[in-house]
């Protein structure tokens, strides 16, 4: 004969049971009267972990780089106009700086509205200096080469390092930091390779003390970069801000 | 013969926006030169900042706050995600899930944000015994209601994700499960919804009230 326990399970079962019948009927109704839209995009894989990040940002910017130079030797063999040329560039861009902010922030199911919102001026700057160069071509389409153009055009594919670094920071390390890796506040600009390396010093209660240290990355230096190397920072986290390994290198 | 004329401010392209201007700044657009819509409200912020708020003189009940939750994490999703979403529980006891709609099968969880520290999480719970349940439950000792507690949570949990799977057969199409927790302002007037893949026994808002899961700042 069953025990109490034994008996208890099979009274919850059935009632599981009937729950589950009762929610599916109402399930297939609404799936037969509202219906369900058809997924029209293919799910993004990762996350992606710290060691991995500067690899997928080195082999995101080669696919830029090859798009960019293809599109430029379109453009001076006259396939595509300079309206066709800026159209698919600011796409590629787009395409771009977000893969790399997708993967500062370790995988795209990692970002979040806002950070999307914290990308937007980031993009607008990017649009507005592809409009100048636009002109520029336009300007001066007798005289220009095939190998400034590319050369120029290459020079969108550093800037994305910004985008990736920002959302390593967050919101509060943007705050907190004196300057980012790639921010403009550096003579090498967007060419910029180094980083922030941060360690963990202590826990207090539900704050952590993180050293935040300014190392030179693999590159010619500028002065300031020079001047700015081992320059360390401390600040006090809140234990519910996500701590990045570090920032920037891109 | 009377001829009727009819004006209709607001139409497209009328430049009528109903406002009537900043005095010293810059000029309205309605008519009377007063404005017919009030100013924007301020953004209020979120509810939840981190910690416990003062309780309310009028508190919600259980229910209240339940129904409350639920018609907002609604809202939510359906602000969201863009689909019509609807109630999935009405008159079940231990429903496998609360709402759902095109993608997506939810479970709802709410809180209030006056609860104290050792309250600050969203908890899967049991649900009310039934009949049967109850009267054998009376026979048991603590250590057996706690075992058999400890199942039903597990049971419940496991039947959560079957319920989903079997969805996603109903639907030809992969139905993925959620949990929508919000943290309510103490009078219920507010409240935060935050969007957590998946269905967990116990979710701290330290760890889950947080920017990788917000939606947004819904009234009541």
């Amino acid at each position: 004969m069953p025990d109490v326990m034994t008996k208890a399970r099979e009274a919850v079962t059935k009632e599981l049971d009937k729950a589950e019948e009762t929610v599916l009927k109402r399930w297939e109704k609404h799936v037969n009267t509202v219906g369900i839209k058809k997924k029209e995009f293919v799910e993004k894989q990762l996350p992606i972990n710290e060691d991995d990040k500067l690899k997928l940002f080195e082999l995101r910017r080669s696919m830029f780089f090859d798009t960019s130079d293809q599109l430029a030797e379109q453009l001076f063999t006259g396939d595509i106009t300079i309206g066709e040329w800026q159209e698919q560039f600011k796409d590629q861009l787009r395409q771009y700086y977000s893969s790399s902010a997708a993967i500062g922030k370790g995988g795209w199911d990692e970002m979040t509205w806002a950070d999307w919102g914290r990308l937007g001026p980031e993009m607008q700057k990017q649009y507005k200096y592809l409009q100048g160069f636009a002109e520029h071509i336009s300007d001066n389409r007798e005289d220009i080469t095939l190998k400034y153009i590319k050369a120029r055009a290459r020079l969108y594919g550093e800037g994305a390092g910004f985008s990736a670094a920002l959302m390593e920071a967050g919101t509060v390390f943007e705050a907190l930091l004196p300057w980012l890796p790639k921010d403009g506040s550096t003579e090498c600009l967007n060419r910029c390779h180094c980083r922030w390396v941060h360690t963990i010093l202590r826990t207090e209660g539900q704050w952590v003390f993180v050293r935040s240290v300014w190392r030179l990355g693999e590159a010619d230096h500028c002065p300031t970069c020079i001047e700015r190397d081992g320059y360390t920072v401390t600040n006090r986290i809140h234990e519910r801000v996500e701590i990045p390994g570090g920032i920037g290198g891109y | 013969m009377t001829v009727k004329l009819i004006f209709r401010k607001g139409g497209p392209g009328s430049g009528h926006h109903g406002h009537g201007g900043l005095k010293g700044v810059h000029g309205g657009s309605s008519d009377s030169g007063k404005g017919t819509s009030k100013a924007p409200a301020k953004p209020k912020g979120r509810v939840w900042t981190g910690t416990q708020q003062e309780k309310a003189k009028k508190r919600l009940s259980k229910l209240a706050t339940g129904e409350l939750g639920e018609r907002l994490a609604m809202k939510a999703a359906e602000e969201k995600i863009g689909a019509p979403f609807a109630t999935f529980n009405t008159d079940i006891n231990n429903s496998p899930i609360d709402i759902a709609g095109d993608h997506h099968a939810i479970e709802v969880k709410t809180g209030l944000a006056s609860n104290g520290k050792s309250a600050q999480h969203w908890r899967a719970t049991i649900g009310e015994p039934g009949k049967a349940e109850k009267e054998l439950l009376k026979q048991m000792d603590s250590k057996q209601k706690r075992a058999h507690n400890t199942w039903k949570r597990q049971e419940i949990l496991k039947r959560k994700n079957d319920a989903v799977k079997e969805m996603s057969r109903i639907a030809g199409e992969e139905i993925k499960g959620a949990t929508i927790g919000l943290i309510l302002s103490p009078d219920g007037s507010r409240a935060d919804v935050y969007l957590i893949p998946g269905f967990h026994q116990r979710m701290a808002w330290n760890k889950y009230a947080t920017d990788k899961y917000y939606v947004g700042t819904y009234d009541a």
